[in-house]
């Protein structure tokens, strides 16, 4: 099925990695170009490096949405690593100190998978309910914001290079992505969000799998603190509240699927860059502030809906070429009707 | 046969009022027995509050709880909130209009809002979640743009009479006679309207709704516009209730709201749930709040116990459901089983 | 009990609501046997290889692996005890790829990595083992035709090397039979046994060494292999349904009844291929067909569910609009239909059944916005009566109503629609006998009412008994058009299982 021209470009339109990739270097253009006095290193520095809690956090809730499942809880997991890091864990070794606090991380993202699997709640339900007791924890532990986090962990992200720090981190996090989905674990995520009963059928312990990437997932939140932490140098149990929906927003542009099945750990990089980028762009612009939300809505649904239209026509193709598929449902063109 | 007959005969009426009662029974002794945590409690003062503050989250509870009926999930709430706060605010206190056409304005747009979500969400199949989410966004940005320097302008006078609790009737703060009507009319509608059914057909089977001739379209751009138009009523009453119009104003009312319609035992996305249930799971919601509140703990105790409750509370109020592995196309793989609900899609 | 059998089935039963799907069912599977089973649509033959399989857990019986009693309800389980299953329903997972696929359940990795070439190579050499030539390892599955699809399904359960392999309709998507009987047939030299459960009878004599006939959830007859007689299998296979009256005909359809709905050349993607029919008013056309022969995409498209890719439709003389089956509804007369699944397609299961009914009269009980309470139980009671639906159930949650009153409600929603099109896919499926009599004098009565029925069964007697005229499908295809007294059941059966005996003419089920 490898066609011509035309199917490549619309391949690079399905593909939503690509196509937030592509978004995203179209913005740093226009931000290099409009930017008074040139783009400087330093300033693409700091945004790269803002950009890597929101950056990680999106690869957590990727997973957890390519195995078909739901997660609300990332901004308490990396609130409560911000408290963790700034108070607790302020005065000890900056590895061991970040390692502790993303094992705990992923332990919360297996307790969230167990009310899933064992406990037969919805996730959405569970994630809302442990993102208020994780918030609430991270209050408690720090009523108001201060402490220290380690400095070692501030130095191993905002430290200087001639190249931004930031921007290795990403790499090796995008790395990171493209070994995982190589990884048993990995294609088994993206079976069990396909199709959890042909899994099942084939012989995978799917709720093993489940566990896993429910942990996954927040053990990539706890990275997520780890580096707001570094950021910030100090605790605040109030500051990640933008996380929860900023998570989603990335991941959507990034091309993930809701249904899950489809997904890309590197499209929500992208995604977070983009994201991010769009305040930088619009300042240079000269447009006003509030803007910049507007457009970032904007942004949002006009990536979904690409997405949307770009599926829509490939399932079209393939079952006027094919013949019918298993599933009715997506071949069902002639109406709409699903929520 | 004979196990079939006796199945038949199971009231589904019972379904709709067992739970609200037993939800208002344990609102009703949280809070006598916070008498335990404050001398304060239980008082007439303290079911006025408690009412009163159910009455904002019910107003959004009204709208949300349908559109999770259906399967999606609005988040646009706090946004529409802002947003036609913003536009009452401006026209009274900037634009010196009238109250009336100011929110004539206010619910307009919010309306035109939900439209465009309902819109996106059914032409598109683009997942409610995500559209709400960005029109949030969108939102805020032009609340922030029309109040562009003026700072958090003042809510009219008759507006803050009506809602910040401060205006009486019969000695009764208003807002109470506010919760009354909103439950009423929230029962009218879910239960009784064509609307209404409208909504609970299409959540029960979207599949069958198609086929059986609804306008699915309309059904869902409806439900969108309501939660929106509800929203906008909140934002309405929260600008009366805070005297400013503020961008935070809607912030701490859209997790209960959906919490409330959660706890009340509506499954997202099948056409199970109950208005009376989710008023009954907001009051027991606030008054645990309410209780908190006069505990002393600090906020992050508070926010801990709340959630907390609210698993405990799924945990029990869960519906009967057998493992069902989940295959696209179709809902469960022993097949003859009733339908189990779709994991909650939005 | 015999000592070389492998696999001892007894007493397997399985009851879904009112509907029987397995009564007792009893066999022996032999070592080194390739073994048939064979039955109509809703014999039980998918629910055998679902218990086997570990899919569906049974109310009674026991199935034993030489004298060790298998534990139901778990793939692992059955897979341990050496079954391996190829489904009709196929298990394959559209966004992974061939090799992955196979290779699911052990995927080998190298330092955490399953590295694509080293998947892809141990793929091929198993494509490649068992005569796969065509599928190359690293295609996604999604865009693979179905004919790859069944066979790489059907690869994935002969690797397992089994001792007790299941084919579920493995030939339903195949061109190139041949391949597959020649390796079930050296697997079987190798002592597997083999289920082969098909609809195909000539394949069936040429491949199999025994068979088994089922109706109705249980075993009712067995054959040899390579000897047996066609007819006399067919009319095993239909059996027959006691006391099963149909309503007769009471006045004759008139000569000047006008054609109500003309389909000319419809095709559904690869499903249905020009397809034309046309129905008068009046009249019940039957539709006759195996699974997946094209009945469902015909009936789907009509009704405005399923986009036709070409051919055209029209309804009173005038096009029909068929964007959606509510605009299918209101196009002309209207077309309304009563669809496959009961319960995931018809039926609003949470609510009540009134509630069910009342659907496409809403306007006329609603007032003032309010759907007026007396109004819907008044209509709802109406309907429910013409559907042989009594009150008592009108108030219960429709989920908890037998199959039969399930039905009969849907048939009361339909008589609502005040369409003169009626769609019905199987309207009798999982119903108990004295509600499908009901069901019969239902259609019966709207029949003469003057309504245009597009009838499917599963169950031939039925189409025999109700219909004037029977298309039988076949491959997506018109197999066979019959009128008359050439409606017969062997002659249906014959068709739908691809033996064209009645020289009809194909492609046109068009009434002259």
């Amino acid at each position: 099925m490898k066609g011509g021209f035309g199917d490549s470009v619309r391949n690079v339109f399905t593909n939503g990695a690509s196509r937030a990739f592509i978004v995203l270097i179209f913005m740093l253009l226009v931000w290099a170009k409009f930017q008074p006095n040139g783009l400087k290193v330093s300033q693409l520095d700091s945004y790269l490096t803002l950009a890597l809690p929101l950056a990680a956090a999106a690869m957590g809730v990727t997973v957890v949405l390519i195995s078909g499942e739901f997660d609300l809880s990332a901004a308490g997991v990396i609130a409560l690593v911000n408290v963790l890091l700034a108070t607790t864990f302020t005065a000890t070794n900056p590895l061991v100190a970040a390692v502790a606090v993303i094992v705990i991380a992923a332990l919360i993202g297996l307790v969230n998978g167990l009310f899933v699997v064992f406990g037969k709640l919805p996730a959405i339900a569970v994630t809302l309910a442990t993102f208020i007791i994780l918030g609430g924890l991270a209050q408690v532990l720090l009523p108001q914001p201060g402490g220290q986090v380690p400095q070692g962990i501030v130095d191993a992200v905002m430290t200087k290079m001639f190249i931004p720090r930031a921007l290795l981190i990403l790499i090796v996090l995008g790395i990171g992505w493209l070994w995982f989905k190589r990884t048993r674990l990995g294609i088994h995520m993206f079976g069990l969000g396909e199709d959890e009963a042909a899994l099942h059928l084939s012989g995978v312990n799917v709720r093993r799998t489940r566990l896993w990437v429910f942990a996954i997932g927040g053990a990539l939140y706890g990275l997520a603190g780890v580096f707001f932490s570094a950021l910030t140098g100090s605790g605040d149990a109030n500051s990640t509240k933008t996380y929860l929906l900023a998570t989603f927003a990335a991941v959507a542009i990034g091309g993930v699927s809701f249904a899950g099945g489809s997904g890309s750990g590197l499209g929500s990089i992208f995604g977070a860059l983009v994201l991010l980028a769009i305040p930088k762009v619009l300042f240079v612009l000269k447009v006003s502030d509030w803007m910049q939300m507007v457009v970032q809505g904007i942004v949002i649904i006009a990536a979904v809906l690409v997405g949307a239209l770009a599926v829509r026509r490939a399932q079209n193709q393939a079952f006027l070429s094919l013949g019918r598929e298993a599933e009715v449902d997506s071949v069902e063109i002639a109406s709409e009707g699903k929520a | 046969m004979m196990s079939t007959a006796a199945s038949e005969r199971r009231r589904p009426s019972s379904q709709g009022f067992v739970r609200p009662v037993v939800l208002a029974v344990l609102a009703g002794l949280v809070l006598v027995g916070g008498r335990l945590v404050s001398d304060s409690l239980p008082s007439w003062l303290s079911v006025q509050t408690l009412l009163t503050l159910s009455m904002f989250i019910i107003t959004i509870a009204l709208g949300q709880g349908l559109v999770m009926l259906i399967g999606g999930l609005d988040l646009s709430v706090p946004g529409v909130i802002a947003m036609s706060a913003a536009i009452l605010a401006l026209w009274t206190s900037v634009r010196g209009g009238s109250v009336i056409v100011g929110i004539l304005i206010a619910l307009v747009m919010a309306v035109l809002v939900g439209v465009v979500n309902g819109f996106l969400v059914a032409r598109f199949q683009i997942p409610a979640f995500i559209i709400t989410l960005a029109m949030n966004g969108i939102l805020v940005g032009i609340s922030i743009g029309i109040t562009f320097g003026h700072k958090a302008p003042a809510a009219p006078e008759v507006v803050t009479t009506l809602f910040s609790g401060s205006g009486k009737w019969f000695g009764i703060g208003i807002p109470v006679f506010f919760f009354v009507l909103v439950a009423l009319v929230g029962y009218v509608i879910q239960a009784k309207s064509r609307f209404g059914r409208g909504a609970y057909l299409f959540g029960s089977s979207n599949t069958a709704a198609r086929i059986a001739g609804l306008p699915v379209e309309r059904i869902q751009i409806g439900i969108y516009a309501l939660c929106a138009l509800g929203s906008g009523i909140a934002g309405i009453m929260l600008l009366g209730l805070s005297g400013n119009a503020e961008l935070q104003l809607g912030d701490e009312w859209a997790i209960p709201a959906i919490s409330a319609v959660l706890v009340g035992g509506t499954v997202i996305g099948s056409g199970r749930g109950y208005w009376q249930s989710t008023v009954a799971a907001c009051l027991l919601l606030t008054s645990i709040t309410v209780v908190i509140q006069a505990t002393g703990f600090s906020q992050g105790w508070k926010s801990v116990l709340y959630g907390v409750v609210v698993l405990i509370a799924l945990l029990f109020t869960r519906p009967d459901t057998r493992f069902s592995l989940r295959r696209k196309g179709s809902p469960a793989l022993a097949e003859g089983e009733s339908p189990t609900e779709m994991k909650g899609k939005v | 009990m015999s000592s070389t059998a492998v696999l001892e089935v007894s007493g397997l039963s399985k009851v879904y609501g009112d509907a029987i799907a397995l009564n007792g069912a009893s066999l022996e599977l032999q070592r080194g046997e390739i073994h048939a089973i064979v039955g109509e649509n809703g014999a039980g033959k998918s629910t055998l290889v679902k218990v086997l399989s570990g899919m569906v857990i049974p109310d009674a019986g026991t199935v034993s692996r030489e004298g060790v009693e298998l534990v139901f309800g778990h793939p692992g389980n059955s897979r341990k005890a050496g079954i391996s299953t190829s489904f009709q329903e196929l298990s394959l997972l559209s966004n992974l790829t061939v090799a992955e696929n196979l290779l699911i359940s052990e995927l080998p990795r190298q330092f955490g990595v399953v590295r694509r070439s080293v998947v892809e190579k141990k793929a091929a050499a198993i494509l490649a083992e068992w005569g796969v030539v065509d599928i190359a390892p690293d295609t996604l599955v999604a865009q693979l035709p179905l004919s790859a699809k069944q066979r790489l399904e059907i690869v994935r359960a002969l690797n397992a090397r089994p001792d007790i392999l299941i084919l579920d309709e493995p030939t339903a998507a195949l061109p190139d039979t041949e391949w597959l009987f020649h390796h079930v047939r050296s697997l079987r030299d190798t002592g597997t046994a083999v289920l082969y459960i098909s609809h195909k009878l000539r394949e069936i004599a040429e491949l199999c060494d025994r068979g088994t006939v089922m109706r109705n959830g249980a075993i009712v007859g067995s054959f040899e292999g390579s000897d047996f007689n066609h007819d006399e299998l067919i009319s095993t296979m239909i059996g027959r349904s006691i006391n099963l009256a149909f309503p007769p005909r009471v006045s004759p359809i008139p000569a000047d009844a006008p054609i109500v709905l003309v389909g000319e050349e419809l095709t559904v993607g690869r499903r249905l291929t020009d397809v034309s029919l046309s129905i008068r008013g009046g009249e019940i056309l039957g539709v006759a067909g195996l699974e997946g022969q094209g009945q469902r995409e015909l009936f789907y498209a009509l009704a405005g569910e399923l986009r036709l890719s070409s051919g055209t439709v029209t309804i009173a003389g005038e096009p029909a609009d068929l964007r959606s089956p509510r605009t299918a509804m209101r196009s002309g007369p209207g077309i309304a239909l009563v669809p496959e699944e009961r319960k995931r397609e018809a039926l609003f299961p949470d609510l009540p059944t009134s509630v069910n009914i009342t659907v496409p009269a809403l306007s006329e009980i609603t007032r003032g916005g309010i759907v007026r309470h007396g109004a819907e139980e008044k209509l709802a009671a109406e309907a429910g009566a013409g559907a042989h639906l009594p009150d008592a159930y009108l108030p219960r949650i429709v989920g908890q109503l037998s199959g039969g009153n399930q039905q009969k409600a849907v048939l009361a929603r339909t008589s609502l629609t005040g369409a003169q099109v009626l769609l019905m896919f199987d309207p009798t499926r999982g119903i108990d006998p004295s509600a499908k009599l009901e069901v019969y004098g239902t259609l019966r009565k709207a029949a003469e009412a003057g309504a245009a029925i597009l009838l499917y069964s599963t169950e031939i007697p039925e189409l025999v008994g109700l219909s004037d005229r029977v298309v039988v499908l076949y491959g997506g295809q018109i197999a066979a058009d019959l009128t008359g007294d050439q409606i017969q059941e062997d002659a249906i059966m014959s068709a739908a299982v691809g033996h064209a005996r009645n020289p009809g003419t194909p492609n046109s089920g068009v009434a002259s």
